[in-house]
């Protein structure tokens, strides 16, 4: 079997065509420069195209996070205690807030009876801010936007997303080390009071940075509006009795969409180019955590795993652009570029299916590479390096079959082994 | 093995036949009310809220409603009882298509190439609508013409005196009444800067919008004010109050406020005017009545009406 998968020079090409994406790999790094798509080509991944077109639109609603538009412009910290205490009386199971309580504002008494409100539960996460990473690139010095009078008598969790200059948000870090210990990232710490086990799983993967998976917009959540919350004549107890309740800057209803806390993700219409934030920072953190307690984190294949699919996908890929170059040598290029065209979409097509339905995330980068280069790779070791090197042309092109022994008779075989062996001649035994 | 096929068998009908028996309220942008069933008491909707699918609708004025079924969001808006069955139903007929289509409909658009730069340019005009730079100001007033908002929104079947601000010019001015799709059903030549229409003798119907507008000349225009008919029996229904204990509570005046107010915040313009018209007759010097009626007739854009009852009221 193993012999009939196995041709020689389809190999040798293969290897060639290793040796080549190698180099063109490293020189990639000194032609960065001048690559004219760098810039907006940056930004892109293939998933992209998978979380704005590919995705289904059927919304399946979160039953276990309900977010909370906490108000326009600064939000009152008075208006924020009201809430506090409504959503307390609710009997939610933990109650989140993305407003970072930086300083004690004036009257004092206001920032006290907030204290007072959020004390009245045991499961409060208030968001604060890693800041003044250390020299050894791991450490944060400090913790920042919280102030000790609340943080000293409640949970926090960092609010910080990975984002290099206004880029997509795909990353979170669930923990880091400060000066002061490990502190959770604010999704994390919420998984960890809401479901301790769901922090156990994301743990065991043991990932200092993990993807996030975006299950939706703010449309899979149920929100409320400061309105809606401080109407005493609305019965939120059944709404909200065991659940997260997420705090934060969500002013669907503003006619002009304010940009403040507004970033982009995969989910946005436009996957390239120049477009607007897509969405507020809390729902981020609301998918991060549904991702938690769903445990639907995304998986990458190892490098070795993704380097041995690309050689059997290559091996195979050359040997059949070989098999058609030595076959119908005159349209050739005619047939492959249709093929490189087809296999190209059927990658894609792969690609797609792994992420969209088992959050499989594949680098096909080295495969596209070397389906590109497959065609001229085939044309020059065939016309020029076997041509060249005498020892390649003696190299067959497919390994000889094995020789199979001649079946024997069934009769042959029962016989027995005395009977088969000659006897000795008659004569000669009777003259002695 | 055939009790295993089974159980799939069930468990795949299972799946594809239980549908939701219930709407979620996802988000209320103002206030929104369900009934359960036709005249029943109003219950206020609120974020997580379940609604059954044998109730209706409604939203308050400019306010909307954002609802879940199925896996589709269901946007309500406007003053109009809906049927919660019926918009359930139109959610559900929305297409999924599977990943394999929506695959093929991807990589098939990027083929077609319908934005592509000579696209553009050869059909520029057609992406002329969508953006433009500046922001409105009020310099150089498109519409000359100015027509009084209280013939505006929900109008009764009966009488209405349509109004609208003199201007310098010369020539009558003609009257306009049309359809939504701009299709004419009445124009008139007026001299006065009002016209008198017994709506209930034109051939309007009850479950449609139309729009008035005056043109004077060549160039002068106003802008077009949407109205409906309405009912008196719907209107009354509307405004209910005797559910609100506050209402119950109050005095007959109060009564009579709290209805004028409830009939502007449903948008009868024109039946909110003759209630605080008729509040008025009744006691003419009631101070707190004078001020509310021209703080309503200063929200429909009449100031100088306003500021003469407030003047009147100083003296």
């Amino acid at each position: 079997m193993l012999r009939r998968l196995f041709y020689p020079h389809s190999l040798i090409v293969t290897c060639m065509m290793f040796i080549l994406i190698w180099f063109l790999d490293v020189i990639r790094i000194n032609l960065h420069f001048l690559n004219p798509f760098n810039e907006t080509l940056r930004d892109y991944e293939i998933t992209d195209i998978v979380y704005s077109r590919l995705r289904n639109s059927k919304i399946k609603l979160d039953n276990r996070i309900v977010l909370v538009h906490c108000g326009n412009g600064h939000p009152s910290r008075d208006t924020l205690r009201l809430m506090v205490d409504r959503i307390v009386d609710a009997g939610a199971k933990v109650l989140a807030i993305d407003i970072m309580l930086s300083e004690q504002k004036k009257p004092f008494v206001i920032d006290s009876l907030l204290r007072e409100s959020l004390l009245r539960m045991e499961n409060v996460v208030l968001a604060n801010e890693l800041h003044d990473l250390a020299d050894d690139g791991r450490t944060f010095r400090s913790q920042v936007n919280c102030d000790t009078f609340f943080s000293d008598y409640v949970y926090t969790g960092f609010i910080n997303f990975i984002d290099h200059d206004s880029s997509t948000i795909r990353l979170f870090s669930p923990r880091e080390v400060t000066t002061d210990g490990e502190c959770l990232s604010f999704a994390a710490r919420i998984a960890k009071l809401y479901d301790p086990s769901s922090m156990e799983r994301l743990f065991k993967r043991n990932n200092e940075v993990e993807e996030i998976f975006y299950s939706g917009n703010e449309n899979q959540f149920v929100q409320f509006g400061p309105k809606d919350i401080l109407d005493s004549t609305n019965e939120l107890q059944s709404t909200l009795s065991g659940k997260i309740v997420l705090i934060g800057f969500l002013p669907l209803d503003a006619w002009d969409k304010p940009l403040l806390d507004r970033h982009y993700t995969p989910l946005n219409a436009r996957y390239t180019g120049r477009n607007t934030p897509d969405m507020y920072g809390v729902v981020i953190h609301a998918n991060i955590l549904r991702m938690i307690l769903d445990n639907t984190y995304v998986n990458e294949l190892p490098f070795w795993a993704n380097m041995v699919l690309t050689f059997v996908f290559c091996y195979f890929n050359i040997h059949f652009f070989y098999q058609i170059f030595r076959r119908v040598s005159l349209p050739y290029q005619f047939i492959t570029r249709f093929l490189q065209l087809g296999e190209i979409v059927l990658l894609f097509f792969i690609v797609a299916l792994l992420f969209h339905y088992y959050r499989i995330k594949m680098d096909v980068a080295y495969w596209i590479t070397a389906l590109l280069l497959t065609f001229d790779a085939v044309k020059f070791y065939d016309n020029g390096v076997r041509k060249r090197f005498a020892f390649l042309s003696r190299i067959p092109y497919a390994l000889p079959p094995t020789e199979k022994r001649p079946k024997k008779d069934k009769k042959e075989i029962e016989q027995p082994i005395e009977e088969a062996v000659p006897e000795a001649p008659k004569s000669s035994a009777s003259k002695e | 093995m055939r009790a295993f096929t089974l159980a799939i068998c069930c468990l795949f009908l299972q799946q594809n036949s239980i549908a939701q028996n219930e709407i979620i309220v996802l988000h209320v942008s103002g206030q929104a009310f369900y009934y359960e069933r036709t005249g029943a008491k109003p219950i206020s909707m609120y974020p997580g809220m379940g609604l059954a699918l044998k109730g209706k609708v409604r939203c308050k004025g400019a306010s909307t409603a954002k609802l879940l079924y199925n896996g589709s969001t269901i946007i309500v808006s406007g003053g109009k009882y809906r049927d919660v069955e019926e918009l359930a139903r139109a959610a559900g007929a929305a297409s999924q298509m599977s990943f394999t289509g929506r695959f093929f409909s991807f990589v098939t658009e990027s083929v077609r190439e319908e934005n592509s730069q000579e696209n553009i340019k050869k059909y520029h005009r057609k992406h002329m609508g969508k953006t433009s730079g500046g922001i409105k100001g009020y310099a150089k007033p498109e519409y000359t013409l100015k027509p009084l908002l209280l013939t505006a929104g929900k109008l009764p079947s009966a009488q209405i005196v349509f109004r609208w601000r003199d201007s310098i010019g010369e020539g009558p001015y003609t009257f306009h009444l049309i359809t939504m799709d701009e299709k004419p059903v009445a124009q008139l030549i007026v001299r006065d800067t009002a016209i008198t229409l017994d709506l209930d003798k034109l051939a309007l119907n009850l479950d449609e919008k139309y729009s008035w507008y005056i043109s004077r000349g060549d160039t002068a225009k106003s802008y077009q004010l949407i109205f409906e008919i309405c009912p008196t029996s719907v209107v009354e229904r509307l405004t209910d109050l005797t559910h609100e204990p506050t209402f119950l509570e109050a005095s007959p005046e109060e009564k009579q406020l709290m209805i004028a107010f409830r009939l502007e915040e449903e948008q009868c313009f024109y039946d909110a005017n003759d209630a605080y018209q008729r509040l008025l007759a009744t006691a003419p010097n009631n101070l707190l009545l004078r001020r509310m009626y021209a703080a309503f007739l200063a929200r429909m854009d009449m100031a100088p009406e306003a500021s003469s009852l407030l003047f009147s009221t100083n003296k």
